[in-house]
């Protein structure tokens, strides 16, 4: 009820939940901040190695972002790998080294850590769909003559493809550029359709069977819902939707 | 060390009261991983956070007899309280041995004549009103067992509409070392009742739902098999009013809420209301602003009638309204 009176911090209703391990606490704060703002309200922080591992065998999570200064993230990127988790690496710094030798250890994504939130949560949407995620300037080590410099290590070592899950036939450049922002646009009939049906209290799945959608389509439009009412739960969405003069009473 | 130090009884206590509870705490899961805390609130009932539980349809339960899976029949987005039925029991059972009568909070029976014993039993009834500096313990669980936090009641207000348009028998600030797998967990008095249910608020406040709170919203649950919802129809608006309209109209308010809609079949289109009209009044108290109109349209009732006083091409018009439901279909 983070909401009831003033905006609150806690978001909701993304699909996609992730492991952030680190020990370096700003750099954790400054990427909660950011997950928190693209809408992942389901994460776990693993603040040692140990702890990933733990967190890796109790649940079903892949998505795991390691990051800091190189090469301090190494030990949660061999863990991850070891666990057959996905990991993204958010590096501080551009150095082309680091990155290479990020993905040559397992890891899904090379970044840098300063990327814009919605493209963050691109990265990850991407990894959780089996692909591999670079920065532009990455496309070097693909193509250069140090190819061999940063081919991937023995098998044993590198990520075998999460089973279950599609691997891409090649790597990939980040997806296109941040959508244009959606705060403050009306809502579409079917997005106001929506609301009105969470305003009613039905779930996700009840909306998805009254559409005739499935309900990750739901979960879509709800995605979109809260990103132009820049709201965080269901409750905020709804309040604002009323104050806006976008939802009826 | 003596034996019956006084520490010792002290814990002795603490610790009784919270194993007197913890029948009724649950964990609930969400989806793959995201864990709070619940209040079995009768046989058939479980009483969680409803921010928490999102848009999810069925959820797992854990309580010291076991696992069981829980059906969410209700959300209220307005009060952050939802409703999960155990999945095989049947609509309505256990009813009679829900809280009922003795759910009614009555102010100032403070003497207590139980205090100092262990509690014979932890019921649902509220015997009192919270006091500011009220002894206070959150009950909750997580999957690796029961969890209890200690604390004092920090604020203890008048009943209170939230801004979501929920009305709430007392405003209850608890100062707890919460964390989020508390979300949903009770809160237990020094007699052991069950005297509200414990949510995150905003600036990191806890907060507390009266107990009354719940039982409002699980007899309105009781009685229609859901939790129907008011409804009339019209969006409205926000004008700005210059001092001079304001003085011509008599208002104190700045805003003015303003039909900007009215959806078709809804009680607001029966009525008549029409695009444009201005709201003055609502049972003749004036209507403040869109918030205000929306909060007091969502503690309304179905099925009640409502008046509303409406500036309609400059001359005050009263429409009768019987609030709808809003559609879930």
């Amino acid at each position: 009820m983070r909401g009831l009176a003033e905006p609150p911090n806690r978001p909701h209703g993304r699909p996609v939940s992730a492991i952030l391990a680190t020990a370096d606490e700003p750099f954790r704060n400054r990427v909660l901040e950011r997950l928190l703002a693209a809408g992942y309200d389901d994460l776990e922080v693993a603040e040692l190695p140990a702890a990933l591992a733990d967190l890796l065998r109790e649940s079903k999570q892949t998505l795991v972002i390691v990051g800091g200064t190189w090469p301090d993230p190494q030990a949660f990127l061999r863990v991850a790998v070891n666990a057959g988790a996905l990991p993204l690496v958010l590096l501080e710094s551009s150095a082309l080294e680091a990155e290479g030798e990020a993905l040559a250890m397992g890891a899904r994504a090379a970044l840098q850590s300063d990327i814009p939130a919605s493209s963050l949560a691109a990265a990850l949407a991407a990894v959780d769909a089996g692909l591999i995620v670079l920065e532009p300037s990455a496309r070097a080590l693909l193509l250069s003559a140090n190819r061999d410099r940063f081919a991937p290590a023995p098998a044993n070592s590198v990520a075998e493809p999460a089973p279950s899950r599609v691997e891409a036939s090649s790597p990939v450049e980040p997806p296109a550029a941040a959508p244009t922002p959606r705060k403050g646009r009306p809502l579409t009939s079917r997005e106001r359709e929506i609301l009105s049906l969470v305003a009613s209290g039905t779930s996700n799945k009840g909306i998805a069977r009254v559409l005739s959608v499935s309900a990750n389509t739901v979960k879509f439009h709800l995605a979109a819902v809260f990103d132009k009412l820049n709201a965080a739960t269901r409750a905020e969405a709804v309040a604002e939707a009323i104050r806006r003069g976008e939802l009826s009473l | 060390m003596a034996a019956n130090s006084l520490l010792k009884q002290y814990s002795d206590e603490r610790a009784a009261l919270v194993q007197h509870a913890m029948p009724k705490a649950a964990a609930i899961i969400v989806g793959r991983r995201r864990a709070l805390s619940g209040i079995r609130w009768r046989d058939d009932l479980i009483i969680t956070a409803a921010e928490a539980i999102g848009g999810a349809e069925h959820v797992a339960v854990t309580l010291d007899s076991g696992e069981l899976e829980a059906n969410v029949i209700a959300t209220d987005l307005t009060t952050d309280i939802a409703i999960l039925r155990v999945a095989g029991a049947s609509a309505g059972s256990g009813a009679s041995a829900a809280a009922g009568k003795s759910a009614t909070v009555s102010a100032g029976a403070d003497n207590n004549a139980t205090a100092g014993s262990a509690p014979a039993n932890t019921s649902l009834a509220v015997p009192r009103l919270l006091r500011v500096g009220d002894t206070i313990v959150v009950v909750g669980r997580t999957l690796r067992g029961p969890t209890a936090i200690w604390g004092t009641v920090q604020l203890a207000g008048p009943a209170w509409n939230s801004r979501r348009g929920g009305k709430i028998d007392q405003r209850l600030e608890l100062d707890v070392g919460f964390d989020p797998s508390f979300e949903g967990a009770a809160v237990i008095d020094p007699d052991g009742n069950i005297v509200a249910m414990a949510v995150p608020g905003p600036y990191d406040r806890v907060l507390g739902i009266p107990a009354a709170t719940i039982e409002t919203v699980v007899a309105k649950v009781d009685q229609y098999g859901h939790l129907p919802r008011p409804y009339l129809g019209i969006r409205l608006q926000p004008l700005w009013l210059d001092d001079e309209t304001r003085s011509k109209l008599g208002r104190k308010a700045r805003a003015i809420a303003a039909v900007g809609g009215v959806d078709a079949g809804s009680p607001a289109e029966q009525a008549h209301m029409e695009l444009g009209d201005l709201l003055l009044t609502l049972d003749g108290h004036p209507a403040e602003s869109v918030n205000d109109m929306a909060c007091r349209i969502a503690s309304a009732t179905p099925g009640q009638t409502i008046a509303l006083e409406v500036l309609r091409g400059g001359r005050p018009l009263t429409i009768n309204v019987q609030i709808g439901e809003r559609p879930r279909h």
